[in-house]
């Protein structure tokens, strides 16, 4: 293994740092495997690197040890599992629309493996690494509510709703999308929900956020 | 051995507080050692007594767990018993309900818990599905009986009460709980708790439509 990295190396530059990503990014892979298998103290460096390939050496060097390489898979998969999260606030479309755009962004994102593992090991890691728990949330759920209460704001200024707090509405809106069955799904009681069990979800949450629950009684 | 048995569930039942001291201990071995590393010996070395007492209460390390879990919204299910609930508004009842589910959240033990079971469902998922079917599930399972009840009374309208459970219950687990599950803040002062208690009952009651306010 490392007499066949040796040249790589000592050859032209871009050769050896083509070769250093793609042995990155298989470190990468295996260390987020592991670390979401087996949590952060299960996780071993040997095991990552007698499946990854490399030596203990690269992973000192390049993540600087266990802590780093734990940091760096919470970062990359964070970028892998964003994408669509918080839409660009759009006044042409109605408040509904918008909150089941926002809703099913978030639901959707929840669902994915890789958001299903970030939250697991975000959750019972976030403590110990409080850096890492401050770019899952700011960039993840703490985005998502704060586009979210924007839009509410704008909205409440042209009196379309009536609100005290906009924020609080927000945190409100998303725990409905992270609720029981994301919980479920979480705890692996049950499979994460198909698209069309995913939009019903998230429609209700919009009715009961815009007219809840007692409303259709004199409508 | 069968008046033993009696004998000593009894003695537990007299002593809530001996109770309550053997679920924190439980609790804090559980946070340090995680659900693997825990153990009734641990336990034991907490608060001392039998380790036979300790069998015979809860029967094992998850049913500990459990009665953890279970202790921690004995409140808030309190708050949903027709008594507590006569005379009533369906507001207050969701006020007091989401104040007791709120404060059990929030507990240092209860969010240990969380944390672990999050992560350990893959490993213990029989502990997984008892935590979520004597906690979360349950709590908005007896709040859907709730709501279910007040739909006869016309007090709400035809939604699905399973469901409408669910969002309160996740309304009041929303990014606040997170924020403070993650350590990223403190648990905010009781009045403003009850703040955001209250905007939350009031937004799932009447919603923040404006066309679709309560005219009262």
């Amino acid at each position: 293994m490392s007499k066949a990295k040796t040249p790589a190396r000592a050859v032209g530059k871009t050769r050896a740092s083509a070769a250093g990503r793609a042995r990155s990014a298989e470190i990468l892979r295996v260390a987020a495997k592991m670390f979401f298998k087996h949590g952060y103290a299960g996780a071993s460096i040997d095991a990552i690197v007698a499946e990854a390939g490399g030596s203990k050496r690269d992973i000192y060097s390049e993540f600087g040890g266990k802590e780093g390489l734990f940091a760096a898979i919470v970062r990359d998969n964070l970028n892998t599992a964003l994408g669509t999260l918080a839409p660009a606030a759009d006044e042409s479309k109605s408040l509904q629309e918008t909150l089941l755009e926002f809703g099913m962004g978030l639901a959707e994102v929840l669902s994915t493996p890789t958001g299903l593992n970030l939250y697991r090991i975000i959750v019972s890691e976030g403590t110990r690494f409080p850096a890492l728990a401050k770019l899952f949330y700011d960039s993840g759920p703490g985005l998502v509510a704060n586009k979210l209460a924007e839009v509410l704001e704008q909205r409440k200024r042209a009196k379309e709703i009536d609100v005290a707090d906009c924020h609080a509405a927000a945190d409100q809106f998303v725990g409905m999308i992270r609720g029981n069955l994301h919980l479920a799904v979480i705890l692996r009681i049950r499979p994460a929900p198909r698209p069309d069990e995913l939009q019903a979800f998230v429609s209700k949450a919009v009715s009961t956020l815009l007219h809840g629950i007692v409303s259709s009684r004199k409508a | 051995m069968q008046p033993a048995r009696l004998r000593r569930s009894k003695m537990f039942d007299a002593d809530p507080e001996g109770r309550q001291r053997v679920l924190q201990a439980a609790a804090k071995v559980f946070f340090e050692k995680g659900y693997e590393g825990a153990s009734i010996d641990l336990i034991r070395a907490e608060v001392g007594g039998s380790r036979r007492t300790l069998y015979r209460a809860f029967g094992s390390k998850e049913g500990l767990f459990a009665a953890i879990v279970r202790a921690s919204i004995e409140d808030a299910l309190g708050c949903l018993t027709e008594e507590a609930q006569r005379h009533q508004s369906l507001d207050a009842t969701l006020l007091n309900f989401g104040r007791g589910l709120m404060y059990a959240l929030l507990t240092p033990t209860v969010l240990a818990l969380y944390r672990i079971v999050v992560f350990e469902a893959a490993r213990f998922p029989e502990l997984a599905a008892m935590f979520y079917f004597s906690g979360p599930g349950h709590v908005a399972k007896r709040l859907a009986r709730v709501l279910e009840q007040r739909q006869r009374l016309e007090e709400i309208g035809p939604v699905d009460c399973n469901i409408a459970a669910d969002q309160f219950v996740s309304m009041i687990r929303g990014n606040l709980h997170l924020a403070i599950v993650l350590g990223l803040r403190p648990v905010p002062e009781d009045p403003d708790l009850e703040v955001f208690l209250a905007q939350a009952v009031g937004n799932f009651v009447e919603g923040i439509s404006v066309k679709h306010r309560r005219l009262s």
